[in-house]
């Protein structure tokens, strides 16, 4: 190398080594590291997990048989609650659970079958 | 060196640095797969793809940075600097595969253009922790798209050298739009320490490196040479001149490389017109100066390439005066002939 890019090369590196620093921090200062998964359960078609903050995450790897997916809220007396929301095809399916459920269920409304039931 | 443009001037040492990149490569990509299946057998084969390549590029790119550095600080690192081309491009096709699955997985399927729909699907640009991810990382894919493509004799010599290489510090810029990529996107979505903390280390690591090869050269740059009335510098003493070897020097601001060959001395510009090599760090093999980067060679006495070849670099008149060697710092044209003198 001439001296102009040897140069060139120490101003880039000083420049990088202040500036990517200090985006990089920016970057992750908001990050919740303690919101990994707190519990999981898999069965042959999904999985559901626990995150931080009463999140629910359901991961659908393929369509499930039934003909009507409901997610429901168990409410502290152990009865469906509030309707969450319904799976259809496969994916991941983020819901938020109130304060006052004590677990999920999926029902198949239509034949009226208990699914898949998990409580907190 | 090749007196014609061929795709890859293929050679035994060529052959054996990309059999061990491929294969390296190849396990990476196999002990991913296999990890990433054992761990999370529901992921999608598209999702394992896309991670494994983004991972496997930047892997690379962090190996292709420290080479740099790494031989302006220890010269035996020098072998793997010789065939660095194969690893960047080999690095820019991972990062391609990655690219063209992410786009084609989560920008295919509306009904805006693919690359718009990069661009538009996040519109939070004045975000600092929400800034659209996926545009750095296009943005990089072009820049190694750019370099890749040049990545040959043929355009170092029609752009110019100069040019070239202006061109291919554009890499200091992908890097630090990647790693900012992966920070904004992957790491968002899953926030492990572990892999925060190995990007965050490389960094580190890349740029500790690259500042202190910087000021390492910077004291070789720093070099005052006395003068004697004529206004020669006096650089050192004939015995400190290995035969068939040299030793460089700093001279108005540019480096020349004091070479001994057969008993006699000879300078030259320090800086090889291929790649910009380190001359001065090379060794005279069959009677040629060779460029320790990629094997150019310059004759000691005038600077030329042997013929057919035609690069030339300039040339010093040199003295000795009581064991001292002196260095008359106003250059020769390229290619002119100097007698070398008896030590």
């Amino acid at each position: 190398m001439i001296a102009k890019q040897r140069k060139a090369h120490k101003l880039v590196w000083l420049l990088m080594a202040v500036v990517v620093p200090i985006l990089l921090f920016f970057a992750i200062k908001d990050l919740d590291f303690a919101a990994n998964i707190k519990a999981t359960e898999t069965t042959e078609q999904f999985k559901v997990e626990l995150v931080k903050d009463r999140t629910i995450l359901i991961t659908l790897s393929k369509p499930l048989p039934s003909s009507s997916s409901v997610l429901y809220e168990i409410d502290a007396a152990g009865k469906l609650g509030k309707v969450m929301g319904q799976l259809q095809g496969k994916g991941t399916y983020e819901f938020q659970v109130s304060e006052a459920a004590s677990g999920i269920a999926i029902v198949d409304k239509i034949k009226n079958e208990n699914i898949y039931t998990t409580t907190f | 060196m090749g007196l014609d443009y061929k795709l890859v001037l293929w050679n035994k040492h060529k052959k054996n640095y990309d059999k061990l990149i491929a294969l390296g490569m190849v396990l990476y990509l196999i002990v991913f797969f296999v990890l990433s299946l054992v761990t999370n057998a529901e992921m999608t084969a598209e999702t394992i793809i896309i991670r494994a390549f983004g991972s496997l590029a930047i892997i690379l790119l962090h190996l292709i940075l420290v080479i740099g550095p790494l031989t302006r600080l220890n010269p035996n690192y020098l072998p793997i600097l010789y065939n660095r081309r194969h690893l960047g491009v080999s690095m820019f096709l991972a990062a391609l595969i990655h690219g063209v699955f992410s786009t084609i997985n989560f920008h295919t399927l509306g009904s805006k253009n693919p690359i718009e729909s990069i661009f538009t699907s996040n519109m939070d640009y004045g975000s600092l922790t929400n800034f659209p991810f996926q545009v750095l990382g296009f943005l990089a894919l072009l820049i190694l798209f750019v370099m890749a493509s040049t990545s040959h004799d043929f355009f170092l010599k029609n752009l110019s050298p100069k040019i070239w290489k202006r061109l291919h510090m554009l890499v200091y810029l992908a890097y630090s739009l990647i790693v900012l990529h992966v920070f904004l996107g992957a790491f968002q979505q899953e926030t492990s320490p572990f892999a925060i903390g190995v990007l965050c280390l490389g960094f580190v690591l890349i740029t500790g490196l690259h500042l202190t090869a910087a000021f390492k050269e910077g004291k070789i740059d720093s070099f005052k040479a006395s003068k004697d009335s004529d206004g020669w510098l006096e650089v050192c003493t004939t015995g400190e001149i290995e035969e068939s070897r040299a030793k460089i020097f700093t001279v108005e601001g540019e480096r020349i490389a004091v070479f001994k060959n057969e008993g006699k001395l000879s300078a030259i510009h320090n800086v090889c017109k291929h790649q910009g090599g380190p001359l001065g760090e090379g060794k005279i093999v069959d009677g040629c100066i060779t460029c320790p980067w990629h094997g150019y060679q310059y004759l000691p006495h005038n600077g030329q390439s042997p013929p057919p070849f035609t690069e030339k670099v300039k040339t010093y008149q040199l003295k000795v005066v009581n064991g001292f060697v002196y260095v008359n710092p106003n250059a020769y044209e390229e290619g002119t002939e100097v007698t070398p003198i008896s030590c």
